[in-house]
């Protein structure tokens, strides 16, 4: 097989994998204040913790670029949200607020994935070896970030199998960045640190300013506290061991 | 080892800034809303420090880096349940109401200790580092004095005591950094640099971001937060390498 098709598999793969995040919410059946609040908490935590890997990924391609790109990421959001009209809009099942924070999460996460699928690209034009170590590494990471884009969105009204949707789609960027990133590794390379710190600001905006305020809604603030801790290190150790 | 005496004398400067907290309360009567941006910015100039010790706590080892935060987040909980003010804001008349002065001091000794590991974890990486963390928590400390003396005056202290007594609870950075710089070994490193990393991460959830929002909102806090962030981890960078 060429090497390219490989490429193109392994991202779809990994997509794919982004979707079995849903799955935990089909034994929650009940969406209780504390529920919901408990849902956007996990999300907030996944989300540190994988904005957190991503900085740390990118620092080394350069600090300024990483920062730079972090800010960048941060106002994109601001302005994205800013365009967005909270009421009249439609997202799937969704109307009004919660459409739009629904809405946002998905383009984040998928700026996320634009992100992530340079790197893989990247990576991989490094040398071959790896691939298969490489495709089930993100796989397997790709299945938090899919938790957190359907505990972010199940409590704004979105249904599981959309929430699945929503969160394979969001990784689709992977396999079409990781193609062209992998062929063109020197073209590529010096966009990496922008991209990555974009993604980890963009990431962290969301959590502040729409996921933490509704985590503390309903839940007490220690819950929040051990929540978010307890998922943000479990997103960090298993990107670590991966 | 580092320099002990510069480990303390940052750590007590960054203790003793806690008394200007006090110039707020005296001007407006209250603990001020705009108190909210100065939490905002405390807390991403934290949880970007915060990033800087876990990162290189996971780098020196990713067990001791992750377990020592897990350790750090237990602590910090641990502290809140046994002085009772598990829920509690400090900034919040209504939450106070209920809550000792011994419980208050108790609950911000600990607190400041655990953010006195934090300066020594930072100087055991690099003096730079050390000083980077004591003058984040320097600036984190204006903020939590402001509360503590809001506090004591509301009871009927005087605000120089109240001013005086803030600080006091803030001076427990001193020891817990001078013996985190003195007695941690190479092995204990990623440990304490995870420990103080979870430690602040669970501090900055639970009394910073949800007292900074009551005060000033979602938008402004989150663009705060989130730029002060980056500000450290640049630093960072800049001054460490
Ligand atoms: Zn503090």
């Amino acid at each position: 097989m060429p090497a390219v098709v490989v490429v193109l598999l392994a991202g779809l793969i990994t997509a794919l994998a982004t979707g079995l995040g849903a799955i935990p919410f089909l034994f929650v059946r009940t969406l209780s204040p504390k529920v919901i609040a408990f849902s956007n908490a996990i999300a907030a935590g996944l989300m540190l913790g994988a904005s957190f890997t991503l900085v740390v990924e990118g620092m080394p391609f350069g600090t300024w670029q990483t920062i730079i790109g972090a800010n960048l990421g941060v106002a994109f959001i601001l302005v994205t949200q800013f365009l967005l009209p909270d009421e009249g809009l439609e997202f799937g099942e969704l109307k009004g607020g919660g459409a739009q924070k629904a809405l946002l999460m998905v383009i984040v996460m998928t700026a996320h994935s634009f992100a992530e699928g340079v790197a893989v690209g990247v990576a991989f034009g490094g040398g071959e070896s790896l691939a298969v170590l490489i495709t089930i590494a993100i796989a397997i990471q790709n299945i938090p970030e899919g938790l957190a884009i359907t505990a972010a969105m199940r409590p704004r009204g979105a249904s599981i199998a959309s929430s699945a949707w929503w969160s394979v789609f969001s990784s689709l960027p992977q396999p079409l960045m990781a193609v062209p990133a992998f062929l063109f590794v020197d073209t590529f390379a010096p966009v990496l640190p922008y991209g990555l710190g974009f993604a980890a600001g963009a990431m962290t905006y969301m959590v502040f300013r729409e996921l933490l305020p509704d985590a503390y809604a309903d839940a007490t603030r220690p819950e929040v506290g051990l929540i978010v801790s307890l998922s943000f290190t479990a997103m960090v150790a298993s990107q670590l061991l991966l | 080892m580092p320099d002990l005496w510069l480990v303390a004398l940052s750590a007590a400067a960054a203790a003793a800034v806690a008394v200007l907290g006090v110039i707020p309360v005296i001007l407006s009567g209250e603990v001020s809303p705009r108190l909210g941006w100065a939490n905002a910015l405390a807390a991403g100039l934290m949880l970007g420090a915060g990033y800087v010790l876990r990162q290189q706590g996971i780098a020196l080892s990713p067990v001791g880096g992750i377990a020592g935060s897990v350790v750090g987040v237990t602590f910090v909980f641990a502290s809140h349940r046994f002085t009772n003010l598990a829920d509690v804001d400090l900034s919040r008349p209504e939450d106070l109401a209920s809550a000792t002065v011994p419980q208050i001091v108790t609950r911000e000794l600990l607190h400041s200790a655990a953010e006195g590991v934090a300066i020594g974890a930072g100087f055991l990486v690099d003096p730079r580092l050390g000083l980077l963390m004591a003058g984040t928590l320097g600036l984190h400390n204006v903020a939590e004095g402001a509360a503590i003396s809001a506090a004591l005056i509301e009871r009927g202290w005087h605000p120089t005591k109240a001013a005086l007594l803030s600080a006091g609870t803030m001076a427990a950075h001193i020891p817990a950094a001078v013996a985190t710089a003195a007695w941690i070994g190479a092995g204990g490193l990623p440990w304490v640099l995870g420990f103080s990393a979870g430690a602040m991460f669970y501090l900055i959830l639970v009394e910073l971001m949800p007292e900074s929002y009551r005060q000033r909102g979602h938008t402004g806090i989150a663009i705060t937060a989130s730029a002060a962030m980056s500000v450290v981890v640049l630093l960072h960078a800049i001054l460490v390498g």
